[in-house]
């Protein structure tokens, strides 16, 4: 902790710097999340501290990484925590980290879906989402903080890292084979590039009573078409449990599309969303595997890990239905 | 399946409901997260131990319907290679075997999804 301590002191300039708490949150089975009270210069701050985890998903992006997209949406007016101090020293807490303020709310996507006192009004919930998603939109290339985001990837980069996944795996797989395939050969042209978040959905931003607090979880964005973002977010398999609500188990497809078309003054092309949506099944259905893979390696031993495995089957089976 | 099966299951249903009556309330809401995925992984492998025979069959069939790939392996470099892409009675006794191999997963992982209309399940991992 002292070393923390004198991180703090050294990167924000305070002559004082105690450490109250340090704890381990939950959730998060990719990186771990630290509730971070520290008293600087007699002034208590309530900041959170994100740490590498012993392993990673290949696609997920370093702290340092993160840390720079999420400085990039909290300048577009993203609600996102305010980043704070970066460092990549694994001697002050055992691995690359960086430090923002800690958001009030929760993230948990079951409780979101059925408790209507946190962020209230659906109908409105929905449109404040379709608005932040808009605002990140707005991020456009080239921007040289975000260069190592590197070029679009489009969905067929999607498929030939699935095909090598799998491949390195040796797993015969023919229902996500069929999938990724139907993907490949229908994938629209790409029509505009802008920042996408690549994981927005139900789960990943905090509400309380008031509405969004934050906007979480940047650590797969990267550049490509809008309609990704929206299909992801409609995805069947981020409602949990609320699937008549179709954007996010939340709200009304049509009041989610609306309010974006409104913030962004894009169209939103329906037959697009709906690819994407189909796209959202494969590709954490490949996410689900490496979770499970990176169990099966012992790389980190984890229940969490191998359950995440056992959803393969109904992503798989939306899968199916979305290219029949 | 061994005769040892409907104790084996009567085991891990009745530890489950312990877990779930007994310690689940008494714990704090970080180790409730847990013996949540505990209690899912019991349910899981319970699922196991049940008779999956006649969705055993229904795979084995449909995989004897797709003729012309000697094993899945030769089914996905046809897949990858757009071979299977044209509608043809191939493609759809793929799909078909696709489906039934899914259906097959999903009894044990998810069996409320089996009913075609039913979109059960939210892609999470500790519900009830």
């Amino acid at each position: 902790m002292e070393r923390l301590a004198a991180f703090v002191a050294a990167a924000s300039g305070a002559r004082d710097v105690r450490i109250d708490r340090y704890e381990r949150m939950s959730g998060g089975a990719i990186q771990e999340n630290f509730a971070l009270d520290a008293n600087i210069d007699g002034r208590d701050v309530a900041l959170v501290l994100r740490r590498d985890a012993p392993s990673r998903v290949a696609v997920s992006r370093t702290r340092a990484d993160e840390f720079a997209l999420l400085r990039a949406a909290y300048t577009a007016g993203v609600t996102v925590p305010e980043p704070l101090w970066a460092s990549d020293d694994p001697a002050i807490v055992g691995a690359p980290f960086f430090i923002m303020r800690r958001a009030p709310g929760t993230a948990i996507g079951r409780r979101i879906v059925r408790d209507e006192t946190l962020g209230g009004d659906r109908t409105t919930l929905a449109a404040r989402l379709a608005e932040q998603l808009a605002r990140i939109h707005t991020i456009r290339p080239p921007q040289a903080d975000l260069a190592f985001l590197g070029p679009p990837q489009s969905a067929r980069d999607f498929v030939l890292d699935a095909y090598a996944f799998l491949d390195r795996t040796g797993r015969s797989e023919p229902p996500l084979e069929l999938g990724l395939r139907w993907l490949d050969v229908n994938a629209p042209a790409p029509n505009d590039t802008v920042l996408l978040h690549r994981d927005f959905r139900t789960g990943n931003y905090l509400l309380d009573a008031g509405g969004i607090t934050a906007i979480l979880d940047w650590e797969f964005a990267g550049w490509g078409d809008p309609h990704e973002d929206i299909g992801w977010f409609c995805a069947w398999c981020w409602r949990f449990g609320s699937s008549d609500r179709e954007a996010g188990g939340i709200g009304t497809r049509e009041a989610f599309y609306t309010a974006y078309e409104r913030a962004s003054g894009m169209r939103v092309d329906d037959v697009r969303v709906r690819y994407w949506e189909t796209y959202a099944h494969a590709r954490w259905a490949i996410v689900a595997r490496q979770q499970t893979d990176r169990h099966r390696s012992g790389e980190q031993r984890s229940l969490e890990l191998l359950l995440i495995g056992t959803l393969e089957p109904e992503l798989d089976d939306e899968l199916l239905r979305g290219i029949a | 399946m061994t005769d040892d099966a409907p104790e084996l299951r009567e085991l891990l249903a009745l530890a489950r409901e312990l877990l779930q009556s007994e310690l689940m309330p008494a714990l704090p809401a970080g180790a409730r997260f847990t013996a949540a995925l505990i209690a899912n992984a019991l349910a899981i492998a319970g699922r196991e131990l049940l008779d999956h025979g006649e969705a055993d069959c229904a795979v084995a069939d449909a995989r004897d319907a797709l003729t012309g790939f000697p094993d899945d392996d030769d089914l996905v470099v046809a897949i990858r290679s757009g071979a299977l892409d044209a509608p043809s009675p191939q493609r759809l006794a793929a799909l078909t075997y696709a489906t039934t191999l899914v259906q097959r997963r999903l009894a044990v992982t998810n069996p409320a999804r089996l009913n075609v209309a039913n979109r059960d399940g939210n892609g999470s991992i500790s519900a009830p």
